[in-house]
């Protein structure tokens, strides 16, 4: 084994948006392992940390040099290379010369393009610190970060925020390179108020607890685990449990160096909807709240950057500002209550929707129609509750709270608060506090969450902005992937055909076929991020696609009975019939007496037998049931492959083949498309 | 909260130190703005290429935010100081820290963030990167790197600090409404901003809320616009610039009077745009540079 060392990069910023850091890092890991792949340098892994000041590379086990390779040059065509007598030329020895060789190492190289001469050369044996010199400020240019700025000192290389100090090592000596008008060193910075001063890294494998000491914990899984403990911890001492927010502790891992959690008092507002005090507290400060049972307690809990805090300082500021956006919150709360829904639903009616297609009050109009269209059928759904919550549910948009930046994110749930206060049933509140929800409680919300989801994909479609590449400002695929998840947890059938035909009805518009297209493939995604089979989701998406819930039943048979081996057995005979019978449109049955083999009138009894097993199993959606069916032909197919020759002179006795494979076929299709399991691969 | 520095205190020790980081002194301007970024110290120097450091405090004037000088946090007229550093410093951070210590206040003590926060004038046509400074929750500074001006990338990148010199105010001498603030003394006596600026608040609160005459505004704003065209043609920077902040304040009052529709918003902030951008142009590459600045842009 060569000498190998650890590779350390850390850029020094001034503080970096929270939602930068992460995709700065993998750009940067990304990128250094292509440079040292393509440069031929072997390395052992490559690890990123990141604070809101630094973002920083470890790779461990560098090779010190790249590999040696042995390759060849390419020269000029023979016939420039050679004359007339068989000899080198001048370009030839030009060419020798050129790549430090003498004549005697020329050669004759022949291949697809012609020939040509050439030469053996020697690659790599580089130091790998000089590739780090040569490619470091290449890749820093590319990190891709969303926004971009240039500062005096940055020589017109641009970046999230300031650069302030590069730190690079390779094993003990320092990687020097230049870079945003910056030398890089072997010095870091502590935390910015606990220890500014610089400390010299004199190896990567002592960094991350040098850091440590100086208040820095430079690594974000560290630093989220500390958080949610000492939340916890907190919260413990405040006598209740800490209310989880996931989506809050990735953001002040973000945001801080070093984590201290302070512990803030409320005083009142404990009557204020928790929703609502829990989203001001998570919006405006960052905070986290503490339940006891079940009910929130009047505290809150501040995850800051300051690790020597003196609480009684900080708190009080803390405090006032909360208070001071709950006083706006109550007041809101208040202002609305007062007013009641009803004027809202009137002025829904001057409020654009999307332009070009209708205003909100067209859309709760829609909205009620299609959640009625849709629900038609499904047990238990009620009419009057769903035919009332579509009524209510988009006024709260126009309510003074959700239309207050902080609070936007309350739309549906302060309409369910608001009216229960205006005393409408549970039922009721519960559809309209879930009609943005993933995980509605209820029929009534499942149906108008996708009733409302339809309309807004098909108005977006229709008004010429559905999402392209990477750009989907209307979050339309997180729309159709929540409309897919809601069929399948609720076990609604719907068409997506029949579905789009209705709302684009209610536009009164037409459209060719591409909202339906695209919520197709949408739920062919999520059924693949569910884990089911690539090829399993293609073979049922291909005649199931339409009813989302029905196809989830097909794929939940095929993972159940688990026969990997057996399908793809069945997707070899498969692959044959839909090859062979590509051309027979299979008008009629086969003519048994046309039969001449006994293969023949095996496969057409077999296929007869399960024929009205597999329709009423199909029609029952046992498709388990129906997929047990079609393995059980499979010898017979098997046999008939192996013994029966399809494509005979005679033309009776080939169409009567091909129409009784095309009946096999047929059976098949009506569970999935076998031919689109893949044969090969692991067991 | 050991000191008790009064307003003008927190105004005089500011200046001090930034005039001691090598800033010079200006002045509010003559005419209503919406903030100190619309000072020509600010619009206009730092569009060229020349070194400029100045701090100044601005009055602005905010007819929307006007509450009769009864909402605890939101006032007709605020009051922000200034700092312009062209070009940024390479501790630009740290040197405004510095003047937050020089307010005695114990940084390491206190939870100071610098919190992500882009900045945008649509009016003035000038975004910039950069945070708000938090402290202990609280916002107390815009700190920008301005990229764009005028619609003009900048030759030279500044940095604008903008201090909310309420929040400030009331963060140091513990209380919980602008109205409160000791503004300085009279005869051994406190003198609180309420003092001073209740009676300015009421009367500009009504004016911008009930009173004002929007069709005079229109008028105005639509005179003002017209003029501004004519004097950048005749290649007269300054009146052409002043006619810009009038006309943006004329906006600001009826927009606060409720006279302008949501989409006749975007439409009228574009407009005054287009004038800051022919000045900026003016005042950058002179009159008859026409092309070179259109192709700046």
């Amino acid at each position: 084994m060569s000498e190998t060392r650890t590779f350390l990069l850390e850029i020094g910023t001034e503080e970096i948006p929270a939602a930068y850091l992460e995709p700065g890092v993998d750009g940067l890991s990304l990128g250094i392992k292509g440079i040292l792949k393509s440069q031929g340098v072997v390395f052992d892994e490559v690890r990123s940390c990141f604070t809101p000041r630094r973002l920083t590379l470890f790779i461990s086990e560098v090779a010190v040099r790249s590999e040696e390779k042995l390759g060849e040059r390419q020269g000029p065509p023979t016939k420039v290379a050679k004359d007339d007598k068989g000899s080198w030329t001048v370009q030839a020895k030009r060419f020798a010369e050129s790549q430090g060789v003498g004549e005697s190492d020329l050669f004759i190289k022949e291949n697809d393009k012609g020939s040509y001469v050439a030469v053996k050369v020697k690659t790599g044996g580089e130091e790998t610190r000089n590739i780090f010199v040569l490619r470091l400020p290449e890749l820093l240019v590319k990190i891709p970060f969303t926004r971009n700025m240039k500062w005096p000192q940055s020589n017109k290389t641009d970046f999230a925020r300031p650069i302030r100090w590069i730190c690079c090592l390779f094993g003990d000596e320092v990687v020097e390179f230049e870079y945003a008008g910056l030398k890089s060193s072997n010095l870091s910075y502590g935390h910015r108020f606990a220890h500014p001063e610089a400390i010299t890294v004199n190896n990567p494998k002592e960094y991350v607890d040098k850091l440590r000491k100086v208040m820095v914990i430079v690594d974000p899984a560290e630093r989220r685990k500390l958080i949610v403990a000492e939340l916890r911890k907190s919260a413990k001492s405040l006598g209740g449990i800490l209310v989880e927010d996931g989506d809050l502790v990735d953001e002040v891992t973000n945001l801080v160096e070093y984590p201290n959690v302070l512990c803030c008092d409320l005083g009142g507002f404990m009557d204020l909807p928790r929703e609502v005090l829990q989203t001001a507290l998570a919006k405006h400060q960052r905070a986290f709240v503490v339940e006891k049972g079940g009910k929130l307690v009047p505290h809150f809990l501040v995850v800051t950057n300051s690790p020597k805090l003196d609480p009684d300082l900080a708190k009080p500021w803390f405090e006032r500002m909360a208070i001071s956006r709950l006083e706006d919150a109550d007041f809101f709360i208040k202002e609305d209550l007062d007013k009641g829904l009803k004027p809202l639903i009137r002025e829904e009616a001057r409020v654009e929707w999307i332009k070009g297609i209708g205003t909100l009050a067209d859309k709760t109009t829609w909205l009620t129609e299609l959640g009625l269209f849709l629900g038609k059928g499904i047990k238990g759904f009620d009419t009057k509750t769903c035919e009332r919550a579509a009524h209510l549910a988009k006024a709260d948009l126009l309510t003074n709270l959700v239309r207050e930046k902080e609070f936007t994110s309350l739309q549906g749930i302060a309409g369910g608060i608001y009216s229960q206060k205006l005393g409408e049933s549970e039922a009721i509140c519960s559809a309209i506090a879930d009609q943005y929800s993933d995980t509605p409680r209820s029929v009534e919300g499942a149906v108008l969450g996708i009733a409302d989801r339809f309309l807004n994909i098909s108005a977006t479609f229709v008004a010429g902005k559905p999402p392209k590449g990477s750009s989907d400002p209307f979050a339309l695929r997180r729309q159709a992937t929540a409309i897919m998840k809601i069929l399948t947890d609720q076990r609604i059938h719907i068409t997506i055909t029949s579905a789009v035909e209705k709302v684009l009805g209610l536009f009164g518009k037409e459209e060719k076929g591409q909202i339906a297209d695209f919520l197709r493939d949408r739920e062919v995604l999520f059924f693949k991020d569910k884990g089911f089979s690539f090829d399993w989701v293609d073979a049922v998406a291909a005649v199931a696609a339409d009813d989302p819930y029905d196809a989830y039943l097909r794929l939940s048979a095929f993972a159940e009975l688990d026969k990997g081996e057996e399908f793809r057995l069945v997707a070899v005979g498969q692959k044959r019939v839909a090859n062979i019978t590509t051309r027979n449109t299979h008008t009629s049955q086969p003519d048994t007496s046309l039969f001449q083999q006994l293969e023949e009138k095996v496969l057409w009894r077999e296929a007869e037998r399960i024929k009205p097993e597999v329709q009423s199993a199909v029609k029952s959606k046992n498709y388990k049931r129906a997929l047990e069916c079609l393995l059980s032909i499979r010898p017979a197919i098997d046999k008939f492959f192996d013994e029966v020759f399809v494509m005979v002179e005679d033309e009776r006795i080939r169409e009567n083949r091909l129409n009784l494979l095309s009946s096999v076929k047929e059976e098949f299709l009506k569970v999935a498309d076998f031919s689109q399991i893949l044969v090969e691969g692991g067991p | 909260m050991g000191n008790k520095f009064s307003f003008q205190d927190i105004i005089r020790r500011l200046q001090d130190y930034w005039i001691s980081k090598g800033c010079v002194l200006m002045q509010p301007y003559s005419s209503e703005v919406g903030a100190g970024t619309f000072n020509p110290a600010t619009f206009l120097r730092v569009l060229d290429e020349r070194p400029w450091r100045c701090v100044y405090v601005e009055p602005s004037k905010r007819p929307r935010d006007g509450r009769y000088g009864e909402n605890p946090l939101r006032v007709y007229q605020h009051w922000q100081l200034q700092v312009i550093l062209k070009p940024a410093p390479d501790n630009a951070q740290e040197l405004y820290l510095d003047s937050l210590r020089s307010l005695g206040i114990p940084l390491e003590r206190h939870d100071v963030r610098f919190t992500e926060d882009d900045w945008e004038s649509p009016t003035l046509g000038a975004w910039g990167l950069g945070w708000q400074v938090e402290m202990d929750g609280i916002e107390i500074t815009q700190f920008t790197y301005f990229q764009q001006v005028g619609g003009l990338d900048l030759p030279v990148i500044p940095v604008e600090y903008t201090y909310g010199l309420a929040r400030i105010a009331m963060f140091l001498q513990g209380v919980e409404a602008i109205p409160d603030i000791k503004w300085g003394e009279v005869d051994g006596e406190d003198l609180t901003w309420g003092d001073v600026f209740l009676q300015n608040e009421r009367d500009f609160s009504a004016y911008s809320l009930k009173e004002a005459d929007t069709g005079f505004l229109r008028q105005a704003f639509e005179h003002y616009e017209k003029d501004c065209l004519r004097l950048v043609k005749k290649g007269l920077v300054m009146p052409a610039y002043d006619a810009v902040i009038k006309c943006s304040h004329y906006f600001n009052l009826l927009d606060a009077r409720g006279a302008i529709s949501v989409t006749e918003r975007a439409a009228t902030i574009l407009r005054v745009r287009k004038l800051a951008m022919a000045v900026a142009k003016l005042y950058r590459f002179g009159p008859d540079a026409d092309e070179g600045g259109a192709k700046d842009e």
